[in-house]
């Protein structure tokens, strides 16, 4: 058993680094992936069509605004959960 | 003065911080467009400034919120975000299109800037109420 954990370890070992080799270098927009999609449009664009100079807010707020309405519902589920699971007194 | 836990200091310079921290959280939800920040950041400097008064007054903070009020506060959040986004199903464009909040098709971009920032406010909403009830609840408050 201990044998196997090992091994699994240094499987998963030699994989992580065989990506570090892949991972772009800082500054090089080209490797990334989405770089030939939807980057250059929101680069471009973005301050044009949502009136945002920041693309982080422009994305996260318009371009994927229905993300940002499920993630708001998950936090809001997470404080209902915390209440019901630690709020209420026990019932002796 | 109401000291608090005894303390003068404490309670003075809770004082004089409470409002400095509400005014950059403000800062941060409107100023998002420009520079990092937002909804989620914005929420999370409130609730900063809360759990700041609960430090120092304990159980006597005068702000302190009920749970009840809490969980309304964070519905009203969503219901904020929901309904901005209704408003341009209901003439007829996609959901959560801000463009609908104007019937010009030039400068489009201004009036969806107006529409994030409604979004942000309505996020900022539930951020707050959530992370504080999280974290009175943590504490051991019991909702009577």
């Amino acid at each position: 058993m201990k044998i196997a954990a090992h091994l699994i370890l240094i499987v998963i070992g030699c994989v992580f680094f065989s990506f570090v080799a892949h991972i772009p270098t800082l500054g090089n927009v080209k490797k990334v992936a989405s770089f030939h999609h939807v980057s250059p449009r929101y680069i471009e664009k973005s301050h044009e069509e949502t009136g945002a100079a920041n693309y982080v807010t422009a994305v996260l707020a318009d371009y994927r605004g229905f993300d940002t309405f499920g993630e708001t519902i998950v936090i809001f589920c997470a404080g209902l959960v915390a209440l019901s699971l630690l709020g209420v007194k026990d019932h002796e | 003065m109401n000291k608090g836990f005894g303390s003068t200091l404490l309670a003075l310079t809770a004082r004089i911080h409470f409002p400095f921290m509400l005014l950059f959280a403000i800062y941060v939800v409107i100023h998002g467009h420009y520079s990092p920040g937002g909804g989620f950041q914005g929420g999370i400097l409130l609730t900063m400034a809360m759990i700041l008064l609960d430090l120092i007054w304990g159980a006597k903070n005068p702000l302190r919120p009920s749970h009840a009020f809490l969980v309304v506060m964070g519905c009203l959040g969503v219901c904020v975000y929901f309904l901005i986004g209704m408003i341009a199903l209901l003439r007829s464009k996609p959901f959560l299109d801000y463009s609908a909040l104007t019937t010009s098709t030039e400068a489009v971009g201004h009036v969806r800037a107006f529409g994030s920032l409604g979004i942000e406010m309505g996020v900022t909403i539930t951020v707050f109420a959530t992370s504080y009830l999280i974290y009175q609840v943590l504490r051991g408050d019991h909702s009577s």
